[in-house]
């Protein structure tokens, strides 16, 4: 019996010392009793060498008029044939207007009959140091057509309003999910259409979804200077007009992701630079 | 007898296990974050401890809007004992909203700044940082020693504030007293109280889910189905600001934090102070701005400079570094100022009056004829709720059948059906037919939820849809009565 006073005793007598601080009160948790200092930032204090070579856009030597690119990107081998997403008649939502006529095609890898890849976008990280460019004056809309967005591709400038349609019959969403930006998600009922923008260049295309018809996206990419294009059908694209210099491009395809982070591509004074990048399945996980 | 002792050491032992009062809490680098390369993720956690600190040390970045708490006074004459100042008049009086929630008892730990007040430009040019930098009192200058001379100034605490003597003690870094060359009429400044209580109480009352650095991974959301809020994107589900301004007002969060989010966890705090909530409020949002500011350097660094990228590059590893240490000099400083304005821009749009969702009508009364005009929209082709929401509201409209990508990873299907917030969770359209609404159940409520949608979900905007006078309000009067329907909608 002694010892089992003991065993109660004893640890609940501890207990209540040990729980009690000095003023006799129970300590709050979660580290909330732990002491703060504060400390006031000065200012912004990275050291900076100014230096005007940028490592990822390119070094531009800015002698000569400017050259171009035109390039096209292949695929290596046999391309897969993806099945659809929607097959015709089988549409879980409005039936009545998507998938109504025929498949929905999976867009994520789409290649023409010469090997072509089509939705590639091809850009430059930044934009070179020291070449001032104009901001074009309309820029490419958003369209949404029996239930498949069009463009898949989308290339857009920073801090310029565009439209998002719906030439549809039924309702869609557009639910953008940008890196740099905010994401937006409106609803676009069947005919109509609005503006909206992205106030910063993303650092990598997006996807953009419809919540209503879920099969339905697209890709978006942002930029802040016009040395960036998307390959065509037939995986062809031009980038007339860039300085005369060395370069390093990215080229981001939705299922292979960065195909490339920095590509070089030399660019001579009033000549065009043709290049052909080659892929095979294994760059995009087939 | 020696069984005695045994079992009364063994029970002493037994309370002293697992006592760890007055731990100090660590924020956490974010899972992308920790995919960056090591020279990267050192760049990225230097840049986060100095524009924010630690629990334990936090930072006043007056460039962010966050009250930070402040208190004023002049300088009356220095006192007795070394680092010892005593205040002109009344004492230090509060000169921001929040400070007065951090009692001038308590100051200790805040951060003191003393000014002349004919210098204020001169001190401006001596601290490093931005050209251009504006006198406003938005920027505050330190001079407490001019002996430390340009670059590094010291940094200075509240060891203790006497309201009663108005002997403010102030120590440097490492605890000593200060070492102040003031003059009668300086001015003194204390920052960061407010942010010092909002930590506090974080800590005591949102921690334990919200986590130490708000990513709603705390050591209990694990048990939960619905998660905790993660702030760091700086989305909130329940706003009542427009479709297009993407964060929160501090009136939002104050109404989160007091009445509680129904239909899940989240408790209501109605029982603590008005001011302690606003304090919570602002740490939270100080938080979700960390957050941020850790998204965006790894936007700009993490394509280039992630584990994956390095191992993919051909180049050898000292050279990329090389090339991120010249790319970092090169670009950090204006990118960071950027972000921060970026970080002020959003924020401060959240609190404008101009940019909450007011009605342009009165409500429409929920008249059988409403509700009707409601049903027809819900059900309609124009709006089409029932394709999320169900023909009769029980949230299991044909939308959610459909087997999604998961979030990040295209092409590669999750093996639940439904369809994801940004959060990276399975998100189900509600069940309009419970009656529990989290974001409110007042008519306003859920106008806002249909007006702006749900943030962060794909809960889209209907304000431009649904555009019609009324129609809106139609919507919510058939919403309010689908719990008081028949089995069948809308009889």
């Amino acid at each position: 019996m002694r010892d089992l006073t003991a065993l109660v005793i004893v640890p609940a007598a501890l207990l209540v010392l040990i729980g009690c601080t000095e003023s006799g009160s129970i300590e709050p948790g979660g580290g909330a009793a732990s002491p703060t200092a504060v400390t006031v930032r000065g200012g912004v204090e990275v050291a900076g060498t100014g230096s005007t070579a940028s490592t990822t856009g390119g070094e531009v030597e800015l002698i000569g008029d400017p050259g171009s690119i035109s390039g096209t990107i292949l695929f290596d081998g046999t391309a897969p044939k993806l099945a659809p997403v929607v097959a015709q008649g089988t549409a879980k939502a409005d039936p009545a207007v998507c998938a109504k006529n025929g498949n929905i095609p999976d867009e994520s890898l789409v290649v023409s009959t010469g090997g072509g890849i089509a939705n590639v976008f091809v850009y430059l990280s930044k934009a070179p140091k020291g070449f001032e460019f104009d901001k074009p004056a309309e820029q490419p809309f958003l369209d949404q057509k029996a239930c498949i967005f069009q463009p898949h591709a989308l290339l857009l400038w920073s801090g310029l309003d565009f439209e998002l349609k719906n030439s549809d019959k039924v309702p869609h969403n557009v639910q953008t999910f940008p890196a740099r930006n905010s994401g937006e998600n409106n609803n676009l009922s069947p005919g109509s259409s609005m503006k909206t923008s992205f106030r910063n260049a993303e650092p990598a295309p997006f996807p953009s979804k419809c919540a209503i018809h879920p099969w339905m996206q697209y890709w978006t990419l942002v930029v802040d200077h016009p040395f960036a294009a998307v390959t065509d059908a037939d995986g062809k694209f031009e980038i007339p007009n860039i300085p005369p210099g060395k370069y390093k491009f990215r080229v981001f395809h939705e299922r292979g992701e960065m195909l490339e982070r920095g590509v070089e591509v030399v660019v001579k004074p009033e000549t065009e630079t043709s290049v052909e990048w080659k892929y095979g399945a294994s760059s995009f996980g087939l | 007898m020696n069984r005695s002792i045994c079992i009364i050491l063994f029970c002493a032992a037994l309370p002293l296990v697992g006592c760890e009062s007055g731990r100090a809490p660590s924020f956490q680098l974010s899972e992308q974050s920790q995919e960056l390369s090591g020279f990267a993720k050192e760049k990225v956690q230097g840049e986060l401890e100095a524009g924010f600190g630690t629990p334990s040390n936090l930072v006043v970045w007056s460039e962010l809007d966050v009250d930070f708490g402040q208190y004023s006074g002049t300088v009356k004459k220095v006192g007795p004992r070394p680092g010892t100042l005593k205040i002109e008049g009344e004492g230090l009086a509060v000169a921001s909203s929040l400070a007065g929630v951090r009692s001038l008892n308590d100051l200790k730990g805040a951060a003191v700044v003393v000014s002349s007040p004919s210098s204020v430009t001169e001190s401006n040019d001596e601290s490093s940082g931005e050209d251009g930098a504006d006198a406003s009192d938005a920027r505050t200058s330190e001079l407490a020693d001019t002996s430390s001379g340009e670059g590094e100034s010291e940094s200075y605490r509240v060891a203790s504030y006497d309201p009663a003597s108005r002997l403010l003690s102030v120590v440097n870094e490492n605890g000593v007293p200060a070492q102040l060359s003031v003059a009668k009429g300086d001015n003194v400044q204390i920052l960061g109280p407010a942010l010092q209580e909002g930590r506090n109480l974080y800590l005591r009352h949102c921690m334990h889910c919200h986590g130490v650095s708000g990513d709603g991974a705390g050591p209990t959301a694990q048990y939960f189905k619905v998660k905790p809020r993660d702030y760091r994107q700086g989305v909130v589900k329940f706003t009542s600001t427009k479709a297009n301004v993407p964060r929160p007002s501090r009136d939002d969060l104050f109404r989160i934090v007091k009445l509680g989010v129904p239909g899940t966890y989240m408790p209501s705090f109605m029982l603590l102070p008005d001011e302690e909530v606003h304090a919570i409020v602002e740490y939270v949002r100080w938080l979700a701005m960390r957050g941020e500011m850790e998204r965006k350097l790894n936007a700009w660094l993490s394509l280039d400079y992630s584990k994956e990228a390095v191992a993919d590059m051909e180049e050898p590893a000292e050279e990329i570094e090389s090339a991120f240490a010249e790319a970092w000099a090169d670009e950090a400083s204006d990118n960071i100022t950027q972000f921060s304005e970026e970080l002020q821009m959003d924020w401060q749009e959240a609190d404008k009056e101009e940019n909450v969702v007011v009605p342009p009508t009165e409500r429409v009364p929920p008249s059988p004829e409403s509700i009707e005009r409601g049903r027809k929209l819900f059900q309609g082709n124009k709006a089409k709720c029932a394709s999320c929401h169900g023909l009769t509201g029980k949230g299991n409209g044909p939308s959610t059948e459909s087997f999604n990508d998961l979030p990040g990873q295209p092409g590669v299907k999750s093996d639940k059906a439904g369809l994801f917030d940004i959060w990276g969770n399975i998100v189900k359209p509600r069940n309009l037919t419970a009656g529990v609404f989290r974001g409110g159940r007042r008519p306003i409520d859920i106008y806002r939820r249909i007006h702006s949608g749900i943030k962060g979900t794909p809960m889209q905007a209907f304000g431009s849809t649904l555009n019609k006078e009324g129609e809106i309000w139609d919507v919510v009067n058939y919403v309010l009565s689908i719990p008081f329907e028949n089995k069948q909608g809308g009889h």
